[in-house]
């Protein structure tokens, strides 16, 4: 295996910030001062964020793909995502932590940013996975560094087994896939195949192919525990609860962001529809999935008295629109093998974007008015808040009128997308075995959008229409009050003016799409420089 | 003229913008904005509705680009626009929103108290909603004026209403929001069906392509149905359709004055406006095809509502049952599908307006005064509040339709219409039933608005407390009168002079029922019901009236 210069230029700003976070684990243990490792931080996310602008120029959009590396425009995406997660729940942290461990959370927090840009960027099994144990292993230690009680031990150990439990899972479901395709890349081109490529090959030997469900399956399940999808949710209530509420907005975000892109460049990328044999299809397990995770998110949260758990239940909820999304991208429509997609995936990609800020506001903003002694937790302890903190109280309700899908915020294109993808399908008289299921999908998307609402209301109603109790909260952290503020501001302009973010989702839809629909003419070859290596290699 | 329009759209939430700059400075100066911001935007907008232009299709429109993503590979962009004008069904509702809001921003002059701020910047998001609902003519764009109009409605009744406002504002919250998630569906159902016809390279989301789009290529009739009842449940739990009522009552009572003058005057309507501007003309043949669930359940909401109405004690809760039968009067008129009942329909929902928003502000004076709502407790008010007791009666007069007043004109429309669709020509013999038990709503509608009058106005003088147990008890101030002399006005207006508001949206409308009143829908709903179980009766369905004899 070679590495080109090109590839370790696009990992940049990984590496960045992987070696910052090196430097605060070491440098903490000499130096103590809360304000320097976190400025420290903050730095390192602007110099990141300075050579992701940098590393990205616009001509090059799509066409860079240098080996285990893929930078189209959906890999952009979502590594600004993960950017701006390290840094709101940075911030977010920033009074709460503990003086003594503030360099080991901050750390954590960039090496799990780190590995988000990492997963975003992956075009090979074994770099997705690195991606992966680098987002889950520092959140072990997060979860145990945000509290020291019997809940947060707790919390952590459950999150820990079956975090590890669902990664061999997963790579049980990868040492398949790596069989049937021979290779580790997802996408390869002419020359030299990925998996995709080897599974669209009409010479390829059909007893092999016959794994390619039971790899299906099993990523799906590994994946699922991400994305907290029933029935692997379970873990979510008990963890969000046991920890902070900076460290429930990286919970929230970061594996779902990670289980989204593995979701899309494995399952509507890596593996093509008529690569499946045995009448088992990708859309029918997301399109179950999606049924089950929302009812149950939705239903579990409405009897929710503590605000993490409530949380946790919204976003197993979320999960399940996000899985409509999947659903959508896995019909076929087009032609064998030419995946269209349906706008499912830019359905995707903008509900994660905005899910992704919401969740964020929400944490920072309650994390903002928690100090270590006390956390806020329960519903009743946001009563009157809209008198007492009302930055912090519009914060909130603006972020969850957003994860309600009410316009004119965000959440509210997030649902429009995915549903016009769900009912294109289900009206569509050309692929009859889905409409069925799609019409059911979006009827029930519907009502359990009025079921959210419920419980989301149920939590503005406390902070706007309930007397304070009188007990005195904390002034709101400042840092973590900007990082809230900026959440919701984002929450808001992409509501008023959702034109450029919504062509910047198509836009990675239809990269992602080129890449399976160029396949075989045998045309395609964007990549000489490499190729011509490789070939130099080979001979 | 395009950039009017918009200004008056933008103007209060540029307004609630200015009163959140401006909340430290005391509650005088924002209620003044709040007062300067509605009077301009009424100003403005009077002087775009002078110019209106009923002939043009496009009368002052502004069309810009928004959630616009294009085509890429196989895959279809969306043509998302903000683009906002005026026709003939849209335009006095437009006017009348911009006028209720000066009332209500009156009415809750002294009313509001607590976080005066938040309050009038939450009044003037829900007038923006209300501008841009009756503006849109993007179907997303409508949708979003639609949802959001919930949100600012949510806090006022949850913070400034009554005992029960918490429960009252999260359940008018969940049922609305239950039936337009579903709305939501069907409206992108439409969209995609269009797509699918025309395989444009954008999907069209503007209201006047779609409904040409649905009129050149109907939708196989089982779709429309399906559709329809899906957009039904959205805009059926807004107007409220009897059996879906159930969260007016309680949201009207718990509702601050304000909250329920525009929740009466408005929010109401845009169900009716929905029917209107999507069902009938996007699904004419399922709209046929439903006609008599409709119609039935139009005028049960009729009776049902002025039954309850003359069964309450609290004055609130009794114009909020009215509001039912009166809306029921609006969708009766909208689906007798002809001419005069939708015309009817319209002038209709402007009447309910002004007549319901004007008692409901008077029986918020009333509230501030004697701190009840409750009829037992009060009696012979006309001695003691005859300017107050003056204004009570021009509102109840107009909303049982005393000629020479708004109300009038529209219930003679209405029923004209039903009554043509029954008796008119060939018909479903059940029409003229219900023809019949909704002019039996007049009757009631003027006994339960007629007792009310009577027990709290006339008759000995009752105060719910001794005099000096609170504060004197004066009579209308200078800015109450102001904010009831406007509605006054223009019923008075409409009630001698209704061809000046009919004449202007006759084409819109005309052109909305036109796909009913002629071709093969005409002859559906000429038909007669149960044709197979009759075989003897086969040459009905040419001659109506011959087989009602039979």
């Amino acid at each position: 295996m070679f590495v080109e210069w090109k590839t370790v230029a696009a990992l940049a700003p990984e590496m960045v910030l992987i070696i910052a976070a090196s430097l605060i684990f070491v440098g903490t243990t000499f130096y103590r001062s809360r304000w320097g490792w976190l400025g420290a931080a903050i730095g390192s996310y602007a110099l990141a964020a300075i050579l992701l602008i940098a590393g990205h120029s616009p001509a090059a959009a799509g066409e860079l793909v240098t080996g285990p590396i893929n930078l189209d425009e959906f890999a952009q995406t979502m590594r600004w995502l993960g950017l701006a997660t390290g840094l709101v729940t940075t911030l977010a942290i920033s009074r709460q932590a503990d003086d003594r461990l503030i360099g080991e959370i901050v750390g954590s927090i960039m090496i799990a940013a780190a590995g988000i840009m990492v997963v975003s960027s992956a075009n090979e099994l074994v770099t997705l996975f690195l991606g992966l144990e680098l987002i889950s292993i520092p959140t072990y230690v997060l979860l145990f560094l945000g509290r020291r009680d019997a809940a947060s031990g707790e919390a952590t150990m459950k999150y820990f087994f079956l975090s590890i439990l669902s990664s061999s899972l997963l790579l049980y479901g990868f040492s398949f896939l790596y069989g049937v395709g021979g290779t580790t890349w997802l996408t390869g081109t002419t020359h030299f195949p990925g998996i995709h490529e080897k599974l669209l090959d009409p010479n390829g030997d059909p007893a092999l192919f016959q794994f390619v469900p039971m790899a299906m399956i099993l990523i799906v399940a590994g994946l699922a525990f991400k994305l907290t999808a029933v029935p692997f949710h379970f873990y979510a209530p008990d963890v969000y609860q046991g920890t902070t509420n900076a460290n429930v907005g990286l919970l929230a975000v970061a594996p779902k962001i990670a289980g989204v892109v593995a979701l899309v460049r494995i399952l509507l990328v890596a593996i093509p529809t008529t690569a499946l044999s045995g009448g088992l299809a990708t859309w029918q397990l997301a399109v179950v999935l999606s049924l089950v995770t929302m009812t149950v998110g939705n239903v579990c949260a409405l009897w929710q008295t503590d605000i993490r758990r409530m949380l946790a239940y919204s976003s197993i909820a979320h999960a399940g629109y996000l899985l409509i999304g999947l659903a959508t991208g896995a019909v076929t429509t087009g032609t064998a093998g030419a995946e269209v997609f349906n706008g499912g995936v830019t359905a995707l990609v903008f509900y994660t974007v905005v899910y992704g800020f919401a969740s964020l506001g929400i944490a920072a903003a309650l994390s903002s008015i928690s100090t270590p002694e006390r956390e806020i937790s329960t519903l009743d302890e946001l009563a009157g808040l809209s008198k007492s903190r009302p930055v912090i109280a519009g914060v909130v309700a603006i972020c969850l009128f957003s994860l309600a899908g009410l316009p004119p915020l965000a959440g509210f294109w997030g649902k429009l997308q995915l549903f016009v993808g769900a009912v294109s399908l289900a009206t569509n008289p050309e692929v009859p075995a889905p409409q069925l299921w799609f019409t059911i999908l979006a009827i029930t998307a519907a009502l359990n959008a009025a079921i959210a609402a419920a419980y989301y209301l149920r939590a503005i109603g406390a902070m706007y229409f309930q007397a304070g109790s009188g007990d005195q909260l904390p002034a709101a952290a400042p840092a973590a009050r900007l990082a809230a503020v900026a959440c919701a501001a984002f929450v808001i302009y992409t509501g008023a003016f959702p034109g450029q973010m919504l062509k910047l989702a198509k836009r990675s839809e239809g990269q992602v799409a080129v890449r399976s629909v160029e396949f075989p003419s045998g045309v395609r070859d964007e990549v000489p420089q490499f190729a011509a290596q490789q070939q130099a290699d080979g001979s | 003229m395009n950039t009017l329009l918009l200004t008056t759209i933008f103007l209060p939430l540029i307004g609630a913008a200015l009163i959140g700059i401006f909340a430290h400075f005391g509650r005088d100066v924002i209620r003044g904005i709040a007062l300067t911001i509605t009077l301009l935007t009424l100003l403005m907008t009077s002087r775009v509705l002078l110019n209106f232009e009923p002939q043009s299709q496009n009368y002052a429109v502004s069309n810009v680009e928004w959630g616009a993503v294009p085509a890429t590979g196989l895959t279809a962009g969306l043509d998302v626009r903000f683009s906002v004008g005026l026709d003939g069904l849209g335009v006095w509702m437009y006017g009348l929103s911009a006028l209720l809001m000066v009332t209500a921003v009156l009415v809750s002059w002294e009313a509001i108290k607590d976080r005066p701020a938040l309050f009038f910047s939450m009044l003037l998001l829900l007038e923006f909603g209300c501008l841009g609902v009756f503006a849109a003519r993007d179907l997303i764009l409508f949708y979003v004026f639609f949802e959001f109009t919930l949100i600012p409605l949510f806090f006022l009744i949850g913070i400034w209403g009554s005992e029960e406002r918490r429960y009252a504002a999260i359940k008018f919250f969940l049922f609305t929001l239950a039936g337009s998630m579903l709305t939501f569906l069907g409206l992108i159902a439409i969209v995609i069906w269009n797509y699918q016809q025309n395989p444009a390279h954008e999907m069209q989301f503007g209201i006047a392509e779609l409904t040409a789009g649905l009129q050149a290529h109907p939708l196989p009739l089982s779709y429309q149905i399906v559709i329809f009842l899906a957009l039904f449940a959205g805009f059926a739990i807004k107007v409220p359709l009897f059996p879906l009522h159930t969260w007016l009552p309680l949201a009207h009572v718990q509702a601050p004055t304000a909250g329920s003058v525009i929740l009466a005057g408005v929010l109401l309507k845009i169900g009716v406006y929905g029917f209107l501007r999507f069902s009938v003309p996007m699904l004419p043949a399922a709209t046929v095809e439903l006609l008599p669930y409709l119609l039935w359940l139009s005028a049960a909401g009729i009776v049902y509502g002025a039954l309850v109405a003359l069964a309450q004690g609290d004055m609130k809760r009794l114009i909020a049952y009215s509001s039912v039968s009166h809306l029921g009067y609006c969708t009766l008129g909208l689906f007798s599908l002809n001419a005069l009942g939708t015309q009817g329909s319209v002038l209709q929902m402007v009447n309910h307006g002004l007549s319901t928003g004007g008692l409901f502000a008077l029986v918020g004076m009333l509230y501030e005064r004697y701190h009840t709502r409750e009829i037992n407790q009060l009696g012979g008010l006309a001695r003691k509040l005859p300017v107050l007791s003056f204004f009570f009666l021009v509102f109840t007069f107009s909303s049982i339709g005393l000629p020479g007043l708004n109300g009038f004109p529209g219930e003679l429309l209405v029923l004209a219409g039903i009554f043509q669709r029954a008796f008119g020509g060939p018909a479903d013999p059940q029409y003229r039933l219900i023809a019949l038990v909704s002019l039996s709503g007049v009757v009631l509608g003027a006994w339960y608005m007629l007792s009310l009058v009577a027990r709290v106005l006339f008759g000995p003088l009752k105060e719910p407390h001794a005099e000096g147990e609170h504060a004197p008890i004066h009579d209308l101030s200078w800015r109450e009168i102001a904010a009831l002399v406007p509605l006054v006005v223009m019923a008075v207006w409409i009630g001698l002079r209704p061809g000046d508001f009919l004449k202007p949206m006759e084409p819109t409308l005309t052109a909305i029922v036109k796909p009913v009143e002629t071709g093969p829908l005409r002859d559906r709903l000429q038909q007669f019901e149960p044709i197979a179980q009759y075989p003897k009766s086969e040459p009905a369905v040419a001659d109506g009236f011959a087989s009602v004899k039979e």
